[in-house]
């Protein structure tokens, strides 16, 4: 279904955008593995897995208060 | 290694911690991929899992029944009979949640969730009525309530046509579907347009009668601006067509012909077959078309009567219709290909059967073309007379086809004869203007060439660079799509390249000069006829007020190097002073610039100023000269600048 992948970059974009605050691409380049793990939160094997923003941020920001 | 997991995962599938549920979810998804065997272990859990609260697994367990049912029949009979109403149930929960922040997109809950459970609907409702049965509810209440102003809403009702469409027959769904199909086609948005296009065309095997409803938004959509879209549209277009509105459907095709460049010309040639189907209507589309091919002269249009020409005429030989069919596949847009076919085929008619291996083999390889063309050609143009009315014999099919077939295979092989007193579009002037040919001597030639346009077609190919050049300079005019690949390769900034590789390569070129002839009729080809002078002289560069002359001429032993006069004359009625010639040439060539006779032109043509120039090619034979040049002058005071490129030089520089 075309119309929900367009619906899905979008939920990946507020995503990074929630995490980072307005992100950019700086923001992306500088930290990478951050926006892998939160691409990887959310599609997994192939189909979209989570599509809640609180869940997918949780674990990364659990993450970011451990290291 | 999955068969040793397996029991693993299936045990985690019912763990507490919900994110250990999903990535259990996802490695059996991953497990009954590898191996379909396991399946039946993972049955139960996942119908289990159909229950979940948290959307996350409710997802990934949706997901994991789907491929589950894909794999193993039996996964799918136990879904249908037990799960269906619970899925039915959880959509309509989710359908009918109050607003959750969580999972909120665009005022819609959960999108994704919808779409993945509209899946698995999908999947179980196809070929069982019960199941459908079920669905036909919960789906009408879906596409009505689903707010399709964003684009969440307009997924969600995407995905909601497509389970419509594929499960079994409720005539009061489909029609909903189409409709909201419908809507999808006027909605601003590309994206939008071609799914709908696209879902259309799948629709339209199921139910036809519907679609045609939409039939004048489609039409819309053929003019639309973005090209994949205009496409599509007209491949539903084509498969729209039916008995009943041919008529209609066709005369807004043949209006789109004249605009249409982007389409394949597969699709063309679908439809045309479609068109002539429907054989009431040859008369009328030959007719229609031939007018267009007057009026018009685009390229398109003009392959377009060929192809009509070439269904209407019904080859007696088989492998020269797969022949035609199969070049139509490698050649998307060669048109000199086309009219060499129509002689071919005209050959054919007389059934010479050595002339067919001829030009088989002239076509087929395209490096030698020029000389077995040439050969083919003339032979051709000896038959071609003969040609109109063994046609109109020949053509038993139907009257008015056979009439309105047999002029314009004339017409098209009769170019030069008919058109050289004045050239017929603006297009032609265009090109004589840059040019600066008179028509006079090219009249006269093509008097005594006698006849078939091919000669001059083939003149123009062996002569066929020059005026590819020119023609790319004349973008308005002439030049299609093809030409932009030429301009692509070649050692000066814009224009220069198609000389050299042209003569060589192949469809663009020799096409082009063809598309030339064809567009504006024009007969007059850029250089007199090549077997008069070795080394004729040319009108370099013509301009309302200037008009500069080459005569060439080769040092014995050097082949390389030519030396040019250049004579200069002035058209206008004043004199002009300070006059400089300057001259760049691509990088292969040296250029080598003697000074002038003098700086002041004298008017009207009452003197001239004399250039020597020195070129060394040192691809000679590979390349041709080109040349970009730049004339300062002063007229009363003023400074005049006029640029050119010159691109005729005789091939064998």
């Amino acid at each position: 279904n075309e119309l929900a992948i367009l619906e899905f970059i979008h939920l990946l974009v507020e995503t990074m955008d929630r995490h980072f605050g307005n992100v950019c691409e700086l923001d992306i380049m500088f930290h990478l593995e951050k926006a892998h793990f939160m691409l990887e939160e959310m599609v997994m094997n192939g189909c979209i897995v989570e599509t809640s923003k609180s869940n997918i941020l949780a674990p990364i920001q659990l993450m970011d208060k451990a290291s | 290694m999955a068969r040793d997991l397996a029991p693993d995962v299936e045990r985690l599938l019912q763990f507490r911690d919900p994110n250990i549920r999903k990535k259990a979810a996802l490695c059996s998804i991953r497990i009954v991929k590898k191996v379909p065997d396991l399946a039946e272990n993972f049955i139960n859990p996942a119908a289990s899992l159909l229950k979940e609260k948290h959307h996350g697994v409710l997802l990934t367990g949706i997901q994991l029944c789907t491929d589950l049912c894909r794999v193993s029949a039996e996964a799918l009979e136990y879904f249908r009979k037990k799960c269906t109403e619970g899925l039915v149930k959880v959509l309509k929960d989710v359908v009918n949640s109050p607003y959750a922040p969580e999972y909120d997109i665009s005022g819609i809950a959960d999108p994704f969730l919808h779409i993945r459970l509209l899946r698995l609907l999908r999947v179980l409702g196809q070929g069982d009525a019960d199941a459908s049965d079920c669905m036909n509810d919960i789906l009408a209440q879906v596409a009505t309530k689903t707010e399709s102003n964003k684009n969440a809403g307009n997924a969600i009702l995407y995905e909601c046509v497509e389970t419509i469409m594929s499960i079994e027959d409720n005539s009061g769904l489909r029609v909903l579907a189409i409709n909201i199909l419908g809507r999808f086609l006027s909605n601003r948005d590309n994206n939008i347009r071609y799914v709908a296009l696209n879902m259309l065309m799948k629709a339209i095997t199921v139910d036809t009668q519907a679609v045609q409803r939409h039939r004048p938004t489609i039409l819309e959509r053929v003019k639309d601006s973005d090209a994949s879209i205009r496409k599509r549209a007209l491949e539903l277009v084509y498969l729209l067509v039916n008995e009943s509105n041919v008529k209609p459907l066709t005369k807004e095709l043949i209006e789109y012909l004249e605009a249409g460049n982007y389409v394949k010309d597969e699709v063309w040639h679908a439809l045309i077959v479609v068109i002539t189907n429907a054989s009431n209507l040859h008369g009328y589309t030959v007719r229609s078309l031939y007018r267009a091919v007057q009026t018009s002269g685009e390229q398109v249009t003009e392959s377009d009567a060929v192809d009509v020409i070439e269904v209407a005429i019904k080859h007696h030989t088989t492998d020269l219709t797969t022949r035609a069919m199969r070049i139509k596949d490698i050649i998307v847009q060669d048109k000199g290909n086309l009219v060499l076919e129509l002689q071919q085929r005209s050959i054919e008619f007389n059934s010479v059967i050595e002339k067919h291996q001829n030009i088989r083999s002239a076509l087929v390889e395209r490096m030698p073309v020029l000389d077995e063309a040439t050969y083919s050609g003339r032979r051709a143009g000896s038959l071609s007379a003969a040609v109109s009315t063994s046609q109109g014999a020949a053509l038993n099919l139907s009257n008015g086809v056979a009439k309105a077939a047999a002029p314009p295979l004339v017409d098209l092989l009769d170019l030069s004869s008919d058109d050289t007193p004045a050239p017929s579009s603006s297009g032609n002037d265009f090109l004589q203007d840059l040019l600066g040919v008179d028509l006079s001597p090219a009249s006269s030639q093509a008097g005594q060439a006698q006849k078939s346009g091919t000669d001059v077609l083939l003149d123009l190919l062996s002569i066929g660079s020059p005026s590819a050049q020119d023609s790319s300079f004349t973008p308005n005019a002439l030049s299609k799509s093809s030409q932009d690949d030429k301009t692509s390769m070649g050692a000066l900034e814009r224009l220069s390249s198609p000389s050299a590789s042209s003569i060589q390569a192949s469809s663009p070129a020799g096409g082009s000069p063809m598309m030339d002839l064809l567009d504006g009729f024009a007969s007059s080809p850029p250089l007199p006829e090549a077997n008069g002078l070795a080394y004729p002289s040319v009108v370099a560069f013509e301009s309302n007020s200037l008009r500069v002359m080459f005569n060439f001429s080769k040092q014995p032993g050097n082949p390389r190097t030519t030396l040019i006069e250049a004579t200069f004359m002035n058209k206008s009625s004043v004199v002009y002073t300070d006059f400089i010639f300057q001259a760049a040439v691509p990088k292969f060539l040296q250029l080598h610039l003697d000074p002038a006779s003098s700086n002041s032109l004298p008017e009207s043509g009452n003197g001239s100023i004399t250039q020597k120039l020195r070129l060394t090619n040192s691809q000679h034979g590979k390349k041709a000269l080109v040349m970009r040049i730049r004339i300062n002058y002063k007229v009363n005071s003023k400074d005049t600048l006029e640029e050119g490129q010159i691109s005729n030089f005789p091939r064998d520089l």
